[in-house]
């Protein structure tokens, strides 16, 4: 309750934030400047290569539209998964010695669960690569 | 935090070890018949720890705050209690469903089905006892996401129907899509209420309103976001939408799920936020929610008269049944009206189980009756969720059909069954509160009601079936789920016609 | 009180013989009709101790009465009581219900077991009604009593049975729904007022309402009962469900059912909102002639002899309408006496418009004619039971109609001289089905199995000649039925008497509305 916000007063709150409004105004009129200026100064051709990507002067070939395999999707969530319990645990590294033995013993309970389902993911073949897994366990 | 404190939430702790426990299990023994058990062991235990913690409860007669985030009371305790009943009853019923569909032999994981009914629970239960802006995020969404997984299960059933598949996979995209829209919204409703209050604790809240000359509209608006994923959750018209494509699609034990245990937490967190916060003293929101009721009573019956599809029909009733349920909500705050709520509550619970239970049991015996050649399964000439499939089903199995009839007849609130005596709770609640309008709707609702139950009823004892293929044989089903739907069956009508053991009950807990 | 009580007993031996017989006809594949015939028959026995409260001058007015505690949350007991008016009323029924059983015997073939198991269980609802004076638990028994009917219709009834089941049973329930809310209103103003919570009728006599809330809710348990009378815009239901109905179901319905209707109004309405009842009767009353002119031209026009019955219990039933309503004794003894007379009339009728339609295979009158030369006893018994319908002297039907004029006639002049024409109408439609289908040259439908169909079975016959000597002796002497519903109708005759000078002592009571108890001090619950 300490850093209750006074009553929501529009007066005092542009005054207080004019310079940020200031700033967003700028950042958009020099976005518009640049486009606008390479809109008028700029020179425009339609050529037979103007709408094909550019892939360091050698023309790409077949579609873009590749089906990935399922695979790299798993990979990538498994990553962000297991990647994003690590920030806790920096945090929680950073007050090592603030929460103390209470501490360690949550992170441990925490490090655990990330583990069960470490093992539950690799058990079941999610770790393995090629399609589905292969073994029958 | 302190060992009083730890115990009372030993459920929670009880079902948080289960999962961990069967994550390990899954991972080095894979049964789908222990994980089922497992999946059942910790359901009881986490029963029997909700008993516990009432006795400690009971002595003390102070509910128990923990860490700010959670307030274990005896109206929360029991709430688990009907919700770990309901998730045994679904346990059992999923057990049924992936037995038929999933082959061990091949590349399907029928376990994970009890990890995500675990979690579920898990977010439930936590959505039932928390007590801050925070824990009702977090278990609300804990809820959701394991859903959504749930939703879209039959593709792990590698022998499902196609049909059934695609279906699935349709309900659960749907229900991610519109659930993490609505989420976002009451974010932002939370964030606005932090804004308006400057706290995010239900306590902290309420001195803030409590303090507040008059009602600020940030505070309104965010309340009102807020309430919006509550109604969303609830499938209250105007934010139904989702519902009948997600319940159709899902496979039926996770519709008895979303239903009951879906539905029955956010009801319970509504009861407590709407207390806490003394929000029955602001007319905007209880008016808003009058409104959604009323619509919701006669859009869900209106609509349902249309459905030929038993799934999609019962999702429409139960939008007109929430919307029954908060006329009793409506009242005020009042121990009337909390006894009312619960006691439609447990009627709903048990009614909407039976009723999907039976449908899903259903079908599953007509999955396995024709089994398909080598891949997967296909039903036979018509869906076994459409009507013409129950087609003189009393002849053919009378005991399932005396079932299913039951709970039908439940639904529309005809005496000897419990939904009448809830039926009975909604018009004394709304005679108290004087809520003419929303009783007139309660009457008008349920004569429609009665209209598409009754032809669901009388289509199970029409004399000449008309499918004369393999469908005139009796419809087997496993014992453990007639043993369910028998016991079910059992409890509607004993609390039907003595409810003044199941009133006690709310009262002794 | 005593561990044993007959009126329970009763209701109890009729659920138990309706799962008896189906449990019986499930596993032996025989025995069902047996066990109805004798749980029937104990029930008559029952019923039958009650005889010596006939003739000795009773000294309360209930004969007996039954009080369990059931829900004491909400103070209500399963309390039954019995009275005059009740035993009449269960003595019809269950009359009633051997008449059906027994003339119906060999008539269902298709799922017996669970046939007798819908009867029996209607006819245990129905004495549950008319022995029930708990609100709630009368309630309770009026929806436990339309759910077999409803099996009973959609199961073995004519060809377009199911909207006809459907439409029976959405009219009489959303018409309950509004009385289970006129309930559970009086209940609660009856608390506010005097702290007690409870659904006992004898206790919720004395309630004390506002006149305009006592309108309303009055009006809530007359729309429940004209529906179920049936009332002239709210009948419409009838006729479909009488004429799809399987023979027994259609006497169940007529003789029984429609009567619990009139009973209502008789032993609800008119006693609780007696000064809102007073203002109603002009309403009421036209409604009654309505409906008796209404359904005498419909009948007229039938061509379907099942509907043609249907219609005339419309016009029957107006009858008893404008009698309860014209509120004095005469022209209720009258409304009594018709609901008995009517109950036989018409089941007698409906029975033999089952055995025609079974012999021949058509209840169309355009198809039949001359019947009367092959099936000489059935249109002997059928023409003594049609100048019943249409009020002959000497008969029952005839009595209450005059009591009911009678009496009218002092209260509204007007309604009471239009409602009389209905007599001719009567008249008319009986004779006019009794010429098309008995008289004239022989007609039989194409499709009849055989030109020369057999003759009423001596069972048959006999079940309806003890109905004609029924109705015989209560157009000879109806003193008995007065005597015995003199009590019951004197209670409610009292209070139409004291009506308006109550209105203007009751200073109108100031309501306190207040919440439903908590649990706490619910009733009953001290150790």
């Amino acid at each position: 309750m300490l850093n209750r916000p006074t009553q929501f007063d529009p007066a005092t709150l542009v005054q207080h934030l004019w310079p940020l409004i200031v700033y967003g105004f700028a950042v958009l009129a020099l976005i518009a400047l640049m486009l606008g200026l390479s809109y008028f100064l700029g020179q425009r051709r339609r050529d037979a290569a103007t709408d094909e990507p550019f892939e360091s002067g050698i023309v790409s070939q077949g579609s873009a539209h590749v089906r990935l395999s399922i695979n790299y999707y798993l990979v990538a969530i498994l990553f962000i998964v297991f990647d994003l319990e690590a920030i806790y645990l920096f945090s929680w590294a950073i007050a090592f010695r603030q929460t103390g033995l209470l501490g360690f013993i949550e992170a441990a309970i925490f490090i655990v669960i990330l583990l069960a389902g470490l093992i539950y993911l690799w058990r079941l073949g999610a770790l393995d690569w090629g399609g589905k897994q292969q073994r029958n366990l | 935090m302190s060992a009083r404190e730890l115990h009372a939430i030993l459920p929670l702790l009880i079902l948080s070890g289960g999962i961990l426990f069967l994550l390990l299990q899954v991972s080095f023994l894979r049964s789908h018949k222990a994980a089922a058990a497992t999946a059942v062991i910790t359901l009881i235990a986490a029963i029997a720890a909700c008993f516990d913690v009432a006795r400690t409860l009971s002595q003390s007669a102070a509910p128990i705050e923990v860490t700010g985030l959670l307030l274990i009371d005896q109206q929360a305790l029991f709430f688990c209690l009907l919700f770990l009943l309901a998730a045994l009853a679904i346990a059992v019923l999923g057990f049924s469903y992936l037995q038929k569909r999933c082959d061990s032999a091949r590349e399907s994981i029928p376990e994970a089905f009890y990890l995500l009914l675990l979690l579920v629970m898990l977010g439930a239960m936590a959505l039932v006892f928390s007590n801050h802006f925070a824990s009702v995020f977090l278990s609300m969404e804990l809820m959701s996401l394991a859903l959504y997984p749930m939703l879209g299960f039959a593709v792990t059933g590698d022998l499902s129907p196609r049909l059934e598949q695609m279906y699935s996979l349709e309900s659960g995209v749907k229900y991610l899509l519109l659930s993490a829209l609505s989420t976002a919204l009451g974010l932002f409703g939370m964030a606005l209420i932090y804004a308006a209050c400057g706290a995010l604790d239900f306590g902290g809240v309420a001195a803030a309103v409590a303090n507040l000359p008059r009602t600020p509209s940030l505070l309104l608006s965010g309340l009102t976001l807020l309430l919006i994923t509550l109604a969303f959750k609830l499938s209250l018209v105007p934010f139904h939408i989702w519902t009948p494509d997600v319940y159709q699609g899902a496979p039926s034990p996770v519709t008895a799920l979303i239903a009951t245990v879906g539905k029955g937490a956010v009801v319970a967190l509504l009861l407590r936020l709407f207390t806490e916060l003394e929000l029955f003293s602001i007319p905007a929101l209880t008016g808003l929610l009058a409104a959604a009721s009323v619509a919701s009573m006669l859009v869900g019956n209106l609509l349902a008269l249309m459905q030929k599809n038993i799934k999609r029909l019962l999702a429409y009733s139960s939008i007109a049944h929430i919307g029954y349920l908060l006329v009793a909500f409506l009242i005020g705050n009042s121990a009337f009206g909390n006894e009312a709520v619960l006691y439609y509550l447990v009627a709903y619970v048990i009614t909407t189980l039976g009723a999907f239970g039976a449908v899903g049991l259903i079908a599953d015996s007509a999955l396995a009756r024709t089994a398909g050649s080598a891949g997967e399964y296909v039903y036979t000439t018509t869906s076994p969720f459409q009507r013409d499939f129950y087609r003189g089903l009393l002849w053919r199995s009378p005991w399932l059909a005396g079932c299913l009839a039951a709970m039908l007849l439940s639904l529309a609130g005809i005496p000897l069954t419990i939904g009448f005596i809830g039926k009975f709770y909604i018009f004394a609640a709304g005679i108290q509160g004087q809520l003419r309008l929303l009783l007139a709707a309660v009457v008008i609702g349920s004569a429609i009601g009665l209209f598409y139950y009754l032809r669901l009823l009388l289509t199970m004892v029409l004399r000449e079936p008309q499918a004369p293929l393999d469908s005139i044989e009796s419809v087997r089903i496993a014992v453990s789920g007639r043993l369910l739907l028998i016991s079910l069956t059992g409890v509607l009508l004993i609390f039907g016609v003595f409810p003044q053991i199941l009133i006690d009950w709310i009262y002794t807990l | 009180m005593t561990p044993f009580s007959t009126l329970p007993a009763i209701i109890a031996i009729l659920f138990c013989g309706g799962i008896l017989a189906w449990l019986s006809e499930r596993y032996f594949n025989r025995g069902s009709r047996q066990i109805s015939l004798i749980s029937l028959s104990v029930a008559a026995a029952l019923l039958a101790t009650y005889w010596p409260h006939l003739t000795d001058s009773p000294t309360g007015v209930w004969w007996d009465s039954v009080q369990i505690n059931w829900i004491p949350r909400f103070g209500i007991s399963f309390s039954l009581a019995i009275d005059g008016l009740g035993f009449l009323m269960l003595a019809l029924t269950v009359l009633m219900g051997l008449f059906g059983l027994v003339v119906t015997w060999r008539d269902i073939r298709f799922r017996r077991g669970f046939f007798y198991f819908n009867y029996l269980w209607t006819l245990a609802g129905v004495v549950g009604v008319f022995t029930a004076i708990d609100l709630f638990l009368f309630f309770f028994f009026w929806e436990v009593m339309l759910l077999p009917m409803l099996f009973l219709i959609a199961v073995w009834g004519y060809e377009e049975r199911i909207p006809a089941a459907i439409k029976f049973f959405i009219f009489t329930q959303a018409s309950s729904l509004l009385m289970l809310l006129a309930i559970v209103t009086l209940v609660y103003l009856h608390y506010s007022a005097s702290g007690i919570l409870t659904f006992n009728y004898r206790e919720l006599l004395n309630a004390q309402l506002t006149p305009g809330n006592a309108y309303w809710l009055m009006l809530g348990f007359f729309i429940a009962f004209a529906v179920k009378l049936p009332a002239l815009p709210l009948h419409t239901w009838l006729p479909d469900a009488h004429t799809q109905a399987p023979t027994a179901g259609s006497i169940l319905l007529a003789a029984i059912l429609l009567k619990t209707g009139a009973y209502g109004l008789l032993r609800f309405t008119l006693p609780l909102f007696p000064e809102a009842s007073a203002a109603f009767a002009p309403v009421a009353m036209s409604i009654g002639a309505a409906s008796i002119i209404y359904g005498a031209l419909l009948a007229f026009a039938q061509q379907d002899m099942k509907r043609l019955v249907a219609y005339s219990s419309v016009s029957h039933m107006g009858f008893v309408l404008l009698g309860l309503y014209a509120m004095n004794t005469v022209a209720a003894q009258g409304a009594v006496m018709q609901m008995i007379a009517h109950g036989f009339s018409t089941a007698a009728l409906f029975s033999l418009v089952g055995a025609i339609q079974k012999r021949l295979n058509s209840r169309d009158m355009a198809q039949l004619g001359g019947l009367w030369s092959s099936l000489p006893k059935l249109s002997a018994t059928a023409l003594f039971f049609a100048v019943a319908s249409l009020g002959m002297p000497g008969l029952g039907n005839f009595i209450a109609e005059f009591l009911v004029l009678l009496g009218s006639f002092d209260s509204n002049h007007w309604i009471t001289a239009i409602a009389a024409t209905g007599l001719i109408g009567a008249a008319l439609y009986a004779l006019l089905m009794m010429q098309r289908v008995f008289f004239g040259g022989l007609r039989t439908p194409e499709d009849a199995q055989t030109r020369s169909p057999t003759d009423l079975k001596a069972r048959e016959f006999l079940a309806l000649i003890s109905l004609a000597a029924g109705l015989l002796l209560l157009g000879l002497r109806p003193q008995v039925v007065f005597d015995i519903a003199q009590p019951a109708i004197a209670r409610t005759g009292t209070l139409h008497k004291k009506a308006p000078t109550a209105t203007s002592q009751i200073s109108s009571p100031k309501l306190r509305l207040s919440a439903w108890p908590d649990t706490d001090h619910r009733r009953g619950n001290s150790p």
